[in-house]
């Protein structure tokens, strides 16, 4: 490995306030072998890594030191990747812009003024910004794709259960799944390779075979791709809508056969998917009562991160499950199902990542759950169904980067890699 | 519970009902709380593995120790 180029990377100045703390010992402490020697990480805060300030870019874990590395982080440290940092996210994964961070807001490197989208926004910023060669991000309504559409770089979320969460502070735990952020689907995909895998001490994993970059095709020709219409309807800005058609045009030009499918109940995804979370939140956030480490998370954490608790209360209250979590479990399998029949002829579907174009950092309205929710339309069923889904740099309007997503089924997640790097090869 | 919260709570209880009414035509059926099968694993056996910092590292991070003990606040 070059010390030369960790050292280089290290003293690069942060001017979008992507990384909350930087580790250098930890980085120089880097092994010289291994399939990721001579790459250098940004890890995102929410994921323990020994010794480094594991914060959920919130007041309530400002004094956290973790005291042991997250499965994730025992698999890049063996295979020599140099973490030179904690990235900065929306305060405990919950936001979709990278502006509810207790460190401040991250920027966006690829659009000035623009938000960079979340929640995995540091991640994405620091890879956009060249201050590392790689991330790893968290999913759980589209907090790697979102921010990676923005920045334009490629993100992939996982088939559910193919990375161990296994001290990851999770968000969502039916949901959520770790992943790579990469400057290329290639390197997505290696970092795939070390973080994949089953892991004894997570009971949701799955052996799952890696080879993900090594197998990485990018031929198109033949490729079947679904693209429902419902999708056009629920876009909100133009420019998405001519830049995945342009996205279209483009797969057809290849070779891909684009097909018609249907998703009925895409525009349930939004109220389907927050009712889960906002349950699982309020149960996941019972640890933080500051007695063992860290602060009473009510009374130290951000308006939606104490929204998302105080809902979850109150729907997990007996009288109220069958009106609202037992529906939107009964609305999740509906979703699943539809997904399911989409996906049955074709090898993806493919889509927007975003309903439309970032938001300037602080804009008015920002604060408001209903805008900000709406950005999730196109991500959340994929967590919803536990698929694999991958952003990858499609176009850029008015200057903004915007991704184009590819969805698979369950453990295709090499087949979705390959329609990436084919549409990236473009 | 404090006035932040409460006025969270109501305002959010418009935002439940917007969502309940969005669902309100989904039929019943079987829902998913998980997409994987959840089972009870049992770690196999291994050697015990070299004393490790943790429990050391883990203990620091507590807010206030007296003579050796945890001390935290009774429960409000």
């Amino acid at each position: 490995m070059s010390k030369e180029h960790i050292e280089s990377i290290l003293e690069k100045e942060d001017s979008w306030n992507a990384f909350i703390e930087k580790t250098p010992e930890i980085a120089r402490s880097a092994s010289n072998e291994g399939m990721l020697a001579g790459k250098t990480l940004a890890i995102k805060s929410c994921i323990n890594v020994k010794g480094a300030l594991t914060s959920c870019a919130s007041k309530t874990l400002d004094n956290y030191i973790a005291p042991y590395d997250a499965t994730v982080i025992s698999k890049i440290k063996s295979e020599g990747g140099a973490i030179i940092g904690m990235a900065n996210m929306d305060e405990f994964a919950c936001g979709a812009s990278g502006e509810t961070s207790y460190y401040g807001p991250t920027k966006n490197p690829s659009a000035k003024g623009m938000i960079p989208g979340g929640s995995s926004s540091g991640s994405a910023a620091a890879v956009a910004a060249d201050l590392c060669d790689m991330a790893i991000g968290t999913d759980t309504g589209g907090s790697i794709r979102n921010p990676s559409s923005h920045c334009g770089v490629v993100g992939f979320k996982p088939t559910y259960g193919t990375v161990s969460r296994y001290g990851v502070c999770d968000m969502s735990m039916s949901l959520e799944q770790v992943g790579p952020i990469a400057k290329s689907v290639y390197d997505a995909a290696l970092l795939l390779d070390v973080i994949s895998g089953k892991d004894e001490r997570e009971a949701t994993t799955l052996d799952t075979r890696g080879g993900f970059s090594e197998n990485l095709n990018p031929d198109l020709s033949g490729k079947k791709l679904g693209y429902a219409k419902e999708i056009d309807e629920l876009i909100v800005d133009d420019g998405i809508r001519t830049s995945i058609h342009a996205a279209l045009d483009k797969l057809k030009s290849e070779g891909a056969e684009i097909i018609d499918v249907e998703l009925p109940s895409l525009s349930i995804s939004i109220p389907t998917y927050y009712l889960n979370v906002y349950v699982e939140f309020f149960s996941a956030t019972r640890k933080y009562d500051g007695r063992r480490f860290g602060h009473k998370i009510e009374e130290s954490c951000g308006e939606e991160v104490l929204r998302r608790i105080t809902l979850g209360k109150y729907i997990s209250a007996a009288e109220w499950q069958g009106k609202y979590y037992r529906k939107a479990l009964a609305a999740r399998t509906m979703i699943r199902n539809e997904l399911e029949s989409a996906l049955k002829d074709v090898d993806a579907l493919v889509a927007p990542v975003v309903p439309m174009l970032p938001h300037k950092i602080g804009e008015e309205g920002s604060n408001d759950p209903k805008v900000m929710y709406a950005y999730d339309i196109f991500t959340t069923p994929a967590n919803l169904a536990g698929l694999p889904a991958g952003s990858v740099p499609a176009n850029e309007v008015n200057g903004i980067p915007t991704g184009l997503q590819v969805i698979g089924k369950p453990l295709s997640d090499q087949k979705v890699l390959d329609v990436m790097a084919g549409f990236e090869a473009l | 519970m404090t006035g932040k919260e409460d006025k969270i709570l109501k305002d959010g209880k418009a935002l439940l009902e917007e969502f309940a009414s969005a669902l309100d035509k989904v039929p019943d059926m079987e829902g998913t709380p998980y997409v994987i099968e959840l089972k009870n694993v049992l770690a196999g056996d291994y050697p015990g593995q070299s004393p490790s910092d943790f429990p050391k590292r883990f203990s620091e991070l507590a807010p206030r120790w007296d003579f050796g003990y945890l001390k935290v606040e009774k429960k409000r």
